[in-house]
């Protein structure tokens, strides 16, 4: 007796596994949390639809193919809306109410010229700073060559740059 | 000459040839493109609830395609409390850092573990795993009573431990079952060394082979026939040649009912599924020849 993706125990372990990297993913091509949720939940649907004839080792690339062109399909004129959450650190006690509303004022400004970030140098710029991907990672997703991801990243900081504070 | 459209992202991952470098330093773009990879550093996207995000999907799923998991279709409460306590201590664990901690899959459920290095062990039911991770680089240790399936990311060794022998790894999916005296070890993926607990014995199995430990006796090696994980993991349960004593006591983890037993020195070769009681004990008794009643309220058997 073989493995399917029918099964609901097989399923669900390809859920927590694959969700939330596949959720992220989405999200920096739309810069909406929700709707890369739906867009995540819409590819595992139709995963569970398509369960008897998608082989298990090729779930993950049958999800990240059917979220991309499910994204391709949305409408795209919908403005991208960045929003990320703001990581604790120890020493924020003892920082200055200046200085942190000076922060959080810079942390606006940088998200809404990230979401302005052409989609294809958002991308690459997000998969590198915050999923810490290295260029040839990112290249070997995208299927781009690693030159074409520097450039990309290249121009993402030449656009962000010119909001960084006169310190 | 490197190419100029590309300076700054060489520049992150300090590829820059130092002529480069010193006109970035005089061109005054440095300090702005620190400041905005600082900002970054403190960002991180907020971490996904996938149990809960798990309940709004399948509220989503059309109800026809569904081979409903025993479990699953049976006792949908099962599934909500499951991931609950899972994703729970998950986040406790992600927040403490804690270095070891023990996890046990309570009768009739089968538990998924995911450890934040991206392994995953899934535990059948009634069994018991304590996993220990030291710093970066030193060993993953997982001390294990029962079964349970193994994927494991690639780094640092990571050693199984049980009552009668150690598996050691290094990524790589394998199955682990070590109920009382017994160690059977399937290998699916890499390859996994198998040593017994005196350390007088040892194997390495590759892909599609398995191997048991009796009583820290090692038997010959043996294929696994075409399968691509262990039954259990779809819901049923597989014997080759086990004492029916194990067999029943499978059977009380699965359906957690209990059996009363004489005892028999037979053994049984075959499959049960966990989803029908009925069905399972007709499978094992039925050809050996033996008789069983079931309690009315479905918790207790007798087998004569």
């Amino acid at each position: 007796m073989s493995e399917s993706i029918c099964q609901e125990s097989t399923y669900r372990s390809l859920f927590e596994q694959h969700a939330e990297a596949l959720r992220n993913f989405m999200y920096y091509k739309t810069g909406n949390l929700q709707g890369a949720e739906d867009l995540m939940h819409d590819a595992f649907v139709k995963l569970w639809e398509k369960c008897a004839s998608v082989e298990l080792e090729k779930a993950k690339s049958y999800l990240y193919t059917v979220a991309h062109n499910l994204f391709l399909n949305q409408v795209r004129h919908q403005k991208v809306v960045l929003k990320f959450e703001q990581r604790r650190y120890s020493d924020r006690d003892t920082q200055t109410p200046q200085y942190l509303l000076e922060e959080s004022e810079f942390k606006r400004k940088l998200e809404e010229a990230i979401a302005a970030l052409p989609e294809g140098q958002r991308e690459v710029f997000l998969m590198n700073r915050i999923e810490k991907l290295k260029y040839r990672e990112i290249a070997e997703r995208l299927g781009l060559s690693v030159k074409a991801v520097e450039k990309r990243m290249h121009k993402a900081l030449q656009q962000l740059r010119k909001i960084s504070p006169k310190l | 000459m490197q190419d100029p459209d590309t300076s700054y992202a060489r520049w992150l991952e300090g590829k820059l040839s130092e002529e480069e470098l010193e006109a970035l330093q005089k061109s005054g773009d440095l300090e702005s493109l620190t400041a905005i990879v600082h900002a970054m550093d403190s960002l991180e996207l907020s971490s996904l609830d996938r149990g809960a995000s798990y309940e709004r999907l399948k509220k989503k799923l059309p109800k026809t395609s569904a081979v409903a998991k025993p479990t699953g279709g049976a006792r949908p409460w099962l599934w909500i409390i499951l991931a609950a306590c899972t994703t729970v201590a998950l986040v406790w664990y992600l927040s403490t850092r804690a270095k070891g901690e023990v996890h046990m899959a309570q009768n009739g459920s089968i538990e998924n573990i995911n450890i934040y290095d991206g392994t995953v062990i899934q535990l059948n039911d009634g069994s018991t795993v304590k996993y220990s991770y030291g710093q970066e680089d030193q060993e993953r240790l997982i001390q294990l009573t029962g079964e349970a399936y193994f994927n494991v990311q690639k780094g640092a060794p990571f050693i199984v431990s049980t009552e009668n022998g150690s598996v050691r790894v290094l990524g790589t999916q394998f199955n682990v079952r070590a109920w009382g005296e017994d160690l059977y070890v399937e290998c699916y993926e890499g390859s996994v060394q198998v040593t017994t607990s005196n350390q007088e014995e040892s194997s390495v199995l590759t892909p599609g082979q398995a191997v048991k430990i009796k009583n820290t006796e090692m038997r010959d090696v043996q294929p696994i026939r075409g399968k691509l994980k262990p039954e259990w993991l779809a819901g049923s349960s597989r014997f080759v040649d086990e004492s029916l004593t194990s067999v029943f006591d499978e059977l009380q983890r699965q359906y957690d009912v209990n059996v009363e037993f004489g005892g028999s020195t037979q053994g049984f070769s075959g499959i049960f599924a966990h989803d029908d009681l009925e069905e399972a004990l007709r499978g094992i008794c039925l050809p050996l020849g033996l008789e069983w009643e079931i309690s009315e309220d479905q918790k207790n058997i007798s087998v004569r």
